[in-house]
């Protein structure tokens, strides 16, 4: 048996690995494992089972980043602020995450508080009474799993970045799409 | 980054491929390097490397020595600082830069190999319309296109028009028309659109995406259901869609279904108006917006124009057989196939055209100069969900024979059962045998 908590939100953004020099980026459809353990320490859980998201669409956002340093004028030293840029982003429109816990009395601890998903200001909150689900119940709700492999060997799996929690060790998994993942279609 | 973990899938399908067991070193020294840059024309451009930076004068190539000199530093560079030789896809070490931001706290691997390993997979990103590149992780895909850096590599030392650089266009070409049981193929197989020229200049077309996930289904045993690609784009700044499922089946359903419905012949002869048309309602970059690609992404374009309308009073087309036009029933045939595919039962198409004749029956039983029975059909034609239908339905109903009183009321059960989002899509194909069965019935002397 497992317990589902629903969280929803207005927003979400999961930055894909391979982001790193864009004036571009789409938030990627799923939980990495190092997002999730960082939700399961900051929820305080002993075990996060599976997660299932789903988004109304993507929604494209403009936005400014900041360089990661500050500039100095050589000669005097006179701190100059730091450069900007302009930073298109696809945020997740209304995501609705179900995550699945092992025991009741952890979904309850875990349905009284509020998540990032992933920046700190796309907060999602717990909606609903917990759910009860068998593991089939919980592969009929919509939405887009990773499921965490060992290894890039496994049919289909891919990397999908570096844990941050366990020595920046190379995460895998293989992605699985269920039902209406994404509720509204891009129109022509 | 992501074109290294490519580039060392490829050197192990390309190592157990020709039963060789090649570093990487060896095979980026004594096999790439070669290949792509010393030549006068390269393959792909040196981004900000040595290979391309300081930067050649407009028309010129480099000669021998320059070539030498240039591919020597950037060895050097490699083995001495990896993270700062400007490796394909990997982030700016410049803390000043604006995208420094977007750097992980996370260390990255950054090591010669995998820097090396940066190139090979830099170079086997296929280019498709609408600016993007995919990054297919299937060895058989790989190694097909590292066979096509040969013939490109003849085809730029041949021909003195053809514009060097260009290996991303050049995958995706040659993905396009690359066949696994004819192996490598010469050049001049490709298509005629492959290439364009002006000025004097020949370059490479990009390819349309449907043929490229076309081709990728062909390569993958027909068991495969899907196959995860990442799509992105290099350029002085990136974009990164990320990794995008490919619902292989839902990609090759409405293909097949058209050469079921309509006929083998009339496929093969309009083969590529069709390939082009499936695929055309929304550029790429719109279809991975859905987190997936499949069947819908492969939308036509001019298709919405015919479906029913969905804002209140709003009234659209029907579709229009009065043309005697081969590409218009084409173009018909695309429609259907996509509504099949998109429905995903067939047998809605018999239900389809049993509908059109109850309507089609009923419009021609009405009274002579009343438009009543006319109006009510067209109701039931533009009706925009599902309760708009069953209630236009029932206008029609009222006055219709009671012979067909069944009929319409097992219609109607149908509707109210669909899928909400299935709806539509019926519609629209009640809609096409409606426009044809009238066209047909006006044609016959009564």
């Amino acid at each position: 048996m497992l317990y589902a908590v629903k969280y929803t939100g207005p927003f979400g953004y999961l930055k894909p690995w391979t982001a790193v020099r864009d004036g571009e980026t789409y938030s990627q459809q799923f939980l990495t494992p190092s997002v999730i353990e960082g939700m399961r320490q900051k929820l305080g859980v002993a075990q996060i089972l599976r997660h299932r998201l789903s988004y109304d669409t993507l929604s494209q956002q403009q936005e400014v980043v900041h360089a990661r340093a500050f500039k100095e004028e050589k000669r005097t030293g006179r701190i100059l602020g730091r450069d900007r840029g302009i930073l298109l982003r696809n945020v997740l429109l209304n995501p609705v995450l179900h995550l699945a816990f092992s025991t009741r009395e952890d979904a309850e601890r875990a349905a009284r508080q509020h998540l990032c998903l992933c920046r700190n200001e796309d907060l999602v909150l717990p909606t609903g009474p917990i759910q009860e689900l068998s593991q089939e119940g919980f592969e009929a709700l919509d939405g887009f799993e990773l499921h965490f492999t060992e290894d890039g060997t496994s049919e289909g799996s891919f990397l999908v970045g570096f844990n941050r929690f366990t020595g920046n060790a190379p995460m895998y998994g293989q992605l699985s799409i269920t039902g209406r993942a994404v509720r509204y279609l891009p129109q022509s | 980054m992501i074109t290294a973990v490519i580039g060392r899938q490829f050197l192990a399908a390309y190592n157990a491929a020709h039963g060789l067991s090649l570093s990487v070193a060896e095979y980026f020294e004594e096999r790439f390097i070669p290949l792509f840059f010393d030549h006068p024309k390269y393959i792909m451009h040196g981004g900000n490397s040595r290979l391309s930076n300081p930067p050649f004068k407009k028309g010129q190539y480099p000669d021998a020595t320059d070539r030498n000199k240039r591919i020597g530093e950037l060895l050097k560079f490699i083995r001495e600082d990896p993270a700062g030789s400007s490796p394909v896809g990997f982030p700016s070490t410049d803390v000043l830069a604006t995208t420094s931001g977007q750097v992980s706290g996370a260390t990255m691997p950054i090591s010669a190999d995998e820097v090396m390993l940066s190139w090979v997979g830099g170079a086997l990103g296929v280019g498709v319309q609408g600016a993007l590149s995919l990054l297919i992780p299937v060895p058989e895909v790989l190694l097909a296109l590292e066979q096509g850096w040969h013939v490109y590599r003849r085809l730029l030392t041949d021909r003195h028009e053809l514009r060097p650089n260009q290996v991303n266009t050049w995958n995706g070409q040659w993905l396009r028309s690359y066949n696994a049981s004819l192996g490598a193929q010469n050049g001049e197989l490709l298509p005629a659109d492959a290439f364009s020229v002006d000025k004097g200049i020949m370059s490479a077309e990009t390819a349309p995406w449907t043929d490229v996930l076309l081709s990728l289904v062909k390569l993958l045993p027909p068991t495969a259901r899907t196959q995860t690609v990442y799509v992105y784009n290099l350029g002085q700044t990136n974009t990164t869609v990320g990794f995008v499922p490919v619902d292989l089946m839902g990609i090759r359903k409405p293909f097949d279904l058209y050469r079921k419905l309509f006929g083998e012949g009339e496929y093969t002869s309009n083969r590529s108006f069709i390939q082009n048309l499936f695929g055309s309602g929304f550029g790429f970059r719109k279809a991975c917006q859905a987190g997936a690609i499949g069947t819908y992404a492969l939308l036509p374009k001019g298709l919405r124009g015919l479906m029913p309308a969905t804002k209140p009073g709003e009234k659209t087309k029907l579709p229009d057989y009065s043309k005697n036009d081969n590409s218009l029933l084409v173009t018909y045939h695309v429609y259907i196939s996509w509504l099949l595919a998109m429905l995903n039962d067939e047998t809605l198409w018999s239900r389809a055209e049993e509908a059109a004749d109850l309507l089609v029956l009923h419009r021609s039983a009405g009274k002579k100069l009343s438009r009543g029975n006319a109006n009510a059909v067209d109701d039931v034609l533009q009706a925009g969900n599902r309760r708009n239908f069953i209630a236009a339905l029932t206008t029609v109903v009222e006055n219709a024979p009671t012979d067909t009183l069944d009929k319409f009321k097992s219609l109607a059960q149908r509707v109210d059962t669909m899928p909400p989002d299935n709806f539509p899509y019926f519609l629209t194909l009640v809609r096409f045998c409606y426009a044809l069965a009238d066209r047909q019935q006006a044609a016959t002397p009564a």
